[in-house]
């Protein structure tokens, strides 16, 4: 178990990392929300964005955040740990219904997706563009992002 | 049932909205306003509204509020409470002769603010403010009605004595025509969801209309609706998040502490929302019909216009409520029963409404109407309340 969902956060940026590249904001100010992560990956001119929300406890306020993510990613993920993804996962029909992303991560950096939500397209253009526009000039390299889309 | 502008910071717009016949009056705020540019504004803006002489503080100089004659710290540099003990009468004389230089619809007795207090708080008020500021006007045979400022704060709503004892030293003061009351507001919510504080609220208002006085009811945000039907005398609205919840800070000099802007809303008469515009983004995307959920005015064209650049620092959102909100209030009907029949219909309709948009858009709690469900049972305590 995390103690802290600090302590979830630092061993997720590592999971993130070797796992999918570091092309990720941390705790991007100036959105609708402040999501934990925002991973991008950048094929020529297309931008695909995805959010990540960490949370120890309280899915259902994870979930209400990573909806609002959604105004400015083409998908929006919750993560929890083991014990809170599990209730998480009675209420799945939530994250289907608003095509929200589930996954479970824990102290063995584990990562389980739950439910792999559709790729969408941004709610608020603004919002979209002014993402795009910070992460226009970084050259920072993503990978497997793939297994992240249904 | 009157409909004020509390005015602040930006008191353009309320100007401009009030001289296109939205509101019944303008509360000029001394903070944000030079003492002398409120003097030479045309009368006509005036004459149906009052002043918050704002000495919440006494003597904390916030923004213009030294330009004011009746500011202690022009009577006194270090001006502090003992100093009332010799100062009051000629504070009193200044406070109304201000006003009354104004030409105001109603003179206002100033109150002070704690965060805590004291037990001679009603005592104090009533020598330091009250006594000398009634004398003045009787002396000067002065026939301007008179308000009783007041910051009602959550204990005096929840706690039976306490309540009774502000209500006794309210309805104790010859003179007095009224109050210009102001529930403190200390939610973390941007609706207050609180049962007992809405429907103490309520009961509050009606036992002052039930000892004849007029109450008006500043710092209102969409609660105004609700406490409509305890039949008070007039509601406020205002622009910025400050100018509709009171709290202290804004009064404060300190004040200039890193803030976060607040997101833009638009506000719903349909939904009785305010609903963050990036879920307007959302609702624009998922549902053919969102326009639907939001009231037509001047400013919605531009306002629903894809260039349009919503930000909380812009005026069409907040002109848009002072039309709607002065409209949704001036339709309620008449009657107590008749307005608490609508109300509920009011919440119903809303709910529904909510639940279609929650079929695509899952919305947080400040914009979802979950404030809704406690206003219904608050209404329906307040029925019970009235056959008593």
């Amino acid at each position: 178990m995390f103690k802290t969902e600090q302590q979830m956060s630092l061993m997720f940026e590592k999971f993130l990392k070797a796992n999918f590249g570091n092309a990720y904001l941390k705790e991007c100010q100036g959105l609708f929300g402040v999501p934990d992560f925002v991973f991008y990956d950048k094929q020529k001119q297309a931008v695909s964005i995805i959010s990540f929300e960490l949370k120890l406890k309280n899915w259902k306020k994870a979930a209400k955040q990573a909806f609002r993510y959604k105004s400015f990613s083409n998908i929006s993920y919750v993560v929890l740990c083991s014990k809170s993804a599990n209730v998480a996962l009675n209420n799945i029909a939530l994250f289907e219904k608003y095509n929200i992303g589930l996954a479970k991560f824990d102290t063995d950096s584990d990562f389980e997706i739950l439910y792999k939500p559709e790729l969408s397209t941004p709610y608020s253009d603004n919002l979209n563009q002014k993402l795009v526009q910070t992460i226009s000039s970084s050259r920072k390299k993503s990978k497997n992002i793939e297994t992240l889309v249904r | 049932m009157k409909v004020y502008h509390q005015t602040g910071f930006r008191d353009k717009w309320n100007i401009e909205s009030f001289l296109s016949s939205v509101g019944n009056g303008l509360i000029f705020s001394p903070i944000n306003i030079d003492a002398d540019k409120l003097l030479a504004l045309d009368a006509k803006l005036k004459q149906t509204g009052f002043l918050d002489p704002q000495l919440y503080l006494l003597n904390e100089a916030k923004g213009t509020l030294d330009t004011y004659p009746f500011f202690p710290g022009n009577l006194k540099p270090d001006f502090t409470t003992p100093d009332l003990d010799n100062s009051h009468i000629e504070l009193a004389k200044l406070c109304v002769d201000y006003q009354m230089k104004n030409d105001f619809e109603y003179l206002i007795i100033p109150t002070r603010y704690y965060a805590d207090n004291p037990t001679s708080y009603f005592a104090q008020n009533t020598d330091y403010f009250v006594t000398p500021f009634c004398d003045y006007v009787k002396e000067n045979k002065i026939q301007k009605k008179i308000l009783l400022s007041i910051i009602v704060k959550i204990i005096m709503l929840t706690d039976e004595e306490k309540r009774n004892e502000v209500l006794n030293w309210i309805t104790g003061h010859q003179n007095i025509e009224g109050v210009y009351l102001i529930f403190e507001n200390n939610f973390s919510s941007k609706q207050i969801k609180d049962f007992d504080y809405l429907f103490n609220a309520l009961k509050f208002i009606k036992i002052l209309k039930d000892n004849q006085m007029e109450v008006h009811l500043g710092y209102s945000n969409t609660e105004a609706l609700l406490y409509s039907i305890a039949m008070p005398d007039s509601v406020t609205v205002g622009s910025y998040e400050n100018l509709r919840s009171f709290g202290i800070k804004r009064f404060q000099d300190s004040e200039k502490s890193p803030m976060r802007s607040p997101n833009a809303r638009l506000y719903s008469t349909k939904l009785l929302q305010w609903v963050d515009y990036e879920y307007i983004q959302a609702m624009k995307k998922l549902m053919p019909d969102y326009a639907d959920y939001f009231d037509d005015s001047e400013f919605r064209p531009l306002m629903f216009k894809p260039e349009f650049k919503w930000h909380f620092a812009k005026p069409e959102p907040y002109k848009h409520y002072f039309y709607v909100f002065d409209r949704q209030m001036k339709s309620l009907p008449t009657t107590q029963a008749g307005r608490i029949d609508e109300l509920k219909g009011s919440i119903k309709n809303a709910l529904t409404l909510f639940k279609k948009i929650e079929n695509e858009v899952l919305l947080d709690d400040d914009s979802d109407g979950s404030h809704l469900p406690t206003w219904f049972n608050v209404i329906n305590a307040f029925q019970k309340e009235l056959i008593k």
